[in-house]
């Protein structure tokens, strides 16, 4: 029979080890990030057309409307990001 | 925790201790994973022999020095080109020099984009980005004024022709100070 | 900083012309961006085609953008659809000949029913109860046995604009809204949208939001009909039904590396009010022959919250670019789907490149999806036979080429080839169903033509 206060121990030891979990996997996740994301004068790709998120958005809005007219689903992507950066 | 006669009292301090022990440790993962890759990039970094790709500006001691990171990709640099010409013109027998660091990684780009924009000023190539990293700036383009002491005093980031002002007043001061 | 020696410094030469050049040389640069004001025309041409006389659809659009040097934008979209040919009306197949019969499109017009309709005739309706004599007309039209039902004297035309902006605002990237309408015979819409991002670790990450919300009025040919009862031309009321929605994208973009751009999105939407197709009809059996005795007008629930995943993830590796994107999606009816898409950019010359993509769909039926019902039971509270919301898995395969001779400007081809397939043959079907083909998707082929334009 477990006294409550072990339990509660027990409680306390499992959150802090979920929290020290998350917060390593950011941690790590952030600094991995950090270290191979592109620095300002490596951004020459990102400066690209075909880099960009949406280059044609004419022709993505008709393969929209097609899909839209035959399926249930729609929509979905988002619209700001990319581009190399400058300014 | 255990109390005298077995029974179970909210022993806070205890408690606390393990809290801390676990904050403790949090803390510590979180400060190495930055470590770990700073280790990695080290290691990386001396793993391949070291390039002598450096920007010797002691020649330019008691000059003021407009040093601009630019590259073709670049679209305003298109619009600063135009404006460091006139500046080099106009200020340059009062001691400004304009230098421009480019950081193509194709060379043909950079000079496609030279035969455009007919530069009046120095260019020098930093492909691998050497000479870009220790200066370490947030955008492109980004241009550095280094006073006549040979220390940086002005970071403009980016190219906006609305400072034209602002920029031009912080190469004067710089060029109203006494040599040293 | 003050060890080896200067790197490869140069001189260019001065000379005049240059210096009068230079006033200029922001002009003769092809390639525009950030910091550069210019504008652009997009202008496209789309035209789909469903095989077997189903459905055409010629649809030409333009963009008109203005960029300001400080990151401004201003937007002008125009679209106009003329879409016609056959379309199923949602009955199954009978070994036997079936007849249909339809409200014609404007209350009291006349109409002149050419064959290339279709063989509908045109009928008078018995007056109504104080009227002399009729003015609703109907249009009546057979379907020869085991052929797929579909209405073939379907034709429409849509014309839509839309208006936006965007804009840094104090620290804020960009903040941007818009608003559009659109406008056919029988359907409006009204759209406004408001968006906010930001920038941070050098422009590499991005967070974003937006919101969107939309008003629809459908006001079909002969008023909207009563769900799950008879298909009847007559007029009916209410002559008009709405809905409204509202959405909200919550997106981050990340430039993972200097090749690697990647975008993952959530998106969450809501639909109140009118959502069924007023013109689709489902088909009441004969529990043992199978044989239909009537036809109901299809019902969907009032309320549709939908939420979706996307991630998407682009790599340029010289000369090559890939676009590799998923798509998860799970809404309220009962409808999951996942969606890949696969596109291949490869330059084959500085002004020209080829584009090979694959498109692979997914989609489960939604809870009230039913290719018919069966005479005796009771009828359900929602049912719909439209194929939009049936089981079934479609292919896109994609051909695209461009020509950009100069920075400004480019003309693209693009094909494709949709293909759907879904069970015609459900182990469930009844009597003379077991023979007939019960799946009403279809394949389609498109054509789309672009052409784009940067200039000062």
């Amino acid at each position: 029979m477990k006294r409550r206060c072990d339990v509660d121990r027990q409680k306390l030891i499992k959150k802090g080890a979920s929290i020290a979990v998350a917060c390593a996997a950011i941690a790590i996740l952030c600094s991995a990030c950090a270290s191979i994301e592109p620095k300002p004068w490596e951004k020459d790709l990102m400066a690209r057309r075909e880099m960009l998120l949406d280059p044609y958005p004419l022709q993505t809005a008709a393969d929209d409307h097609i899909y839209f007219s035959k399926e249930a689903s729609s929509g979905g992507r988002g619209f700001a990001g990319g581009g190399c950066g400058c300014n | 925790m255990m109390g005298r006669r077995g029974q179970c009292t909210n022993d806070f301090n205890g408690q606390l201790r393990i809290a801390a022990k676990g904050y403790q440790t949090m803390g510590l993962i979180f400060k190495a994973g930055p470590i770990l890759s700073l280790l990695a990039a080290l290691y990386a970094y001396t793993a391949s022999p070291v390039r002598a790709d450096e920007l010797d500006l002691s020649a330019y001691k008691g000059k003021v020095v407009y040093l601009d990171f630019w590259a073709s990709w670049c679209t305003p640099c298109r619009v600063s080109f135009p404006w460091m010409n006139d500046v080099q013109q106009t200020y340059g027998n009062k001691g400004l020099v304009v230098i421009a660091v480019n950081v193509d990684h194709d060379r043909s780009l950079a000079d496609e984009f030279l035969r455009a924009n007919y530069p009046q000023f120095k260019i020098v190539y930093d492909p691998d980005g050497k000479i870009a990293s220790k200066y370490d700036f947030k955008d492109m383009p980004t241009s550095f004024l280094i006073g006549r002491d040979g220390k940086i005093r002005y970071v403009h980031n980016g190219f906006l022709p609305k400072q034209d002002a602002k920029y031009i007043a912080d190469i004067n001061t710089l060029l109203n100070e006494k040599a040293l | 900083m003050f060890s080896a020696s200067l790197l490869a410094a140069t001189m260019v030469p001065v000379t005049n012309e240059a210096k009068a050049q230079n006033n200029d040389s922001n002009y003769n640069n092809d390639i525009f961006g950030p910091g550069i004001a210019y504008s652009e025309i997009d202008s496209a041409l789309l035209v789909y085609q469903e095989p077997g006389g189903r459905v055409r659809a010629i649809e030409p659009s333009t963009d008109l953008t203005a960029h300001g040097a400080g990151g401004e934008e201003l937007n002008l979209g125009l679209v106009f659809d003329a879409v016609s040919g056959a379309t199923p009306n949602g009955a199954v197949p009978s070994d036997k000949i079936q007849t249909f019969v339809t409200p014609l499109k404007a209350q009291g017009s006349t109409v002149t029913v050419t064959s290339a309709s279709g063989g509908s005739t045109v009928i008078h309706l018995p007056p109504s109860p104080g009227e002399v004599a009729s003015a609703a007309l109907g249009r009546q039209y057979t379907v020869a046995p085991n052929a797929l039902p579909m209405d073939r004297g379907f034709r429409d035309h849509r014309i839509g604009f839309n208006l936006g902006m965007s804009f840094p605002l104090g620290g804020i990237s960009n903040v941007g809204f818009g608003g559009g309408y659109s406008i056919e015979r029988d359907y409006r819409a009204i759209t406004a949208n408001a968006r906010i991002a930001h920038n941070f670790n050098s422009d590499d990450t991005t967070i974003s939001l937006s919101l969107n919300t939309e008003l629809d009025s459908s006001f079909p040919y002969g008023g909207v009909p009563t769900p799950l009862t008879p298909m009847i031309p007559d007029w009916k009321t209410p002559s008009s039904r709405g809905k409204t929605q509202l959405g909200l994208v919550l997106g981050l973009t990340e430039v993972m590396t200097r090749r690697w751009l990647m975008q993952l999105d959530y998106s969450l939407d809501m639909q109140n009010g009118y959502q069924n197709d007023p013109y689709r009809i489902i088909s009441v059996v004969d529990p043992l022959s199978g044989e239909p005795t009537s036809y109901l007008y299809e019902n969907r629930p009032n309320n549709r919250q939908s939420q979706s995943l996307f991630w998407d993830n682009k790599l340029d590796y010289d000369p090559a670019v890939t676009d590799l994107s998923l798509r998860y999606f799970k809404d309220s009816w009962g409808v999951t789907s996942e969606t890949a898409e696969l596109s291949e950019r490869i330059r084959l010359a500085r002004w020209v490149y080829v584009e090979p993509s694959a498109r692979w769909y997914q989609q489960s039926a939604a809870n009230f999806f039913d290719n018919y019902l069966v005479g005796g039971q009771p009828l359900p509270a929602f049912a719909s036979p439209d194929p939009r919301l049936g089981k079934f898995t479609a292919i896109t395969y994609g051909a695209k080429i461009g020509f950009n001779p100069t920075g400004r400007t480019e003309l693209y081809l693009r094909g494709g080839y949709y293909q759907q397939t879904g069970d015609g043959h459900p182990a469930d079907a009844i009597g003379q169903l077991k023979q007939q083909n019960l799946f009403e998707g279809t394949n389609a082929a498109f054509v789309f033509l672009g052409y784009n334009w940067d200039f000062h």
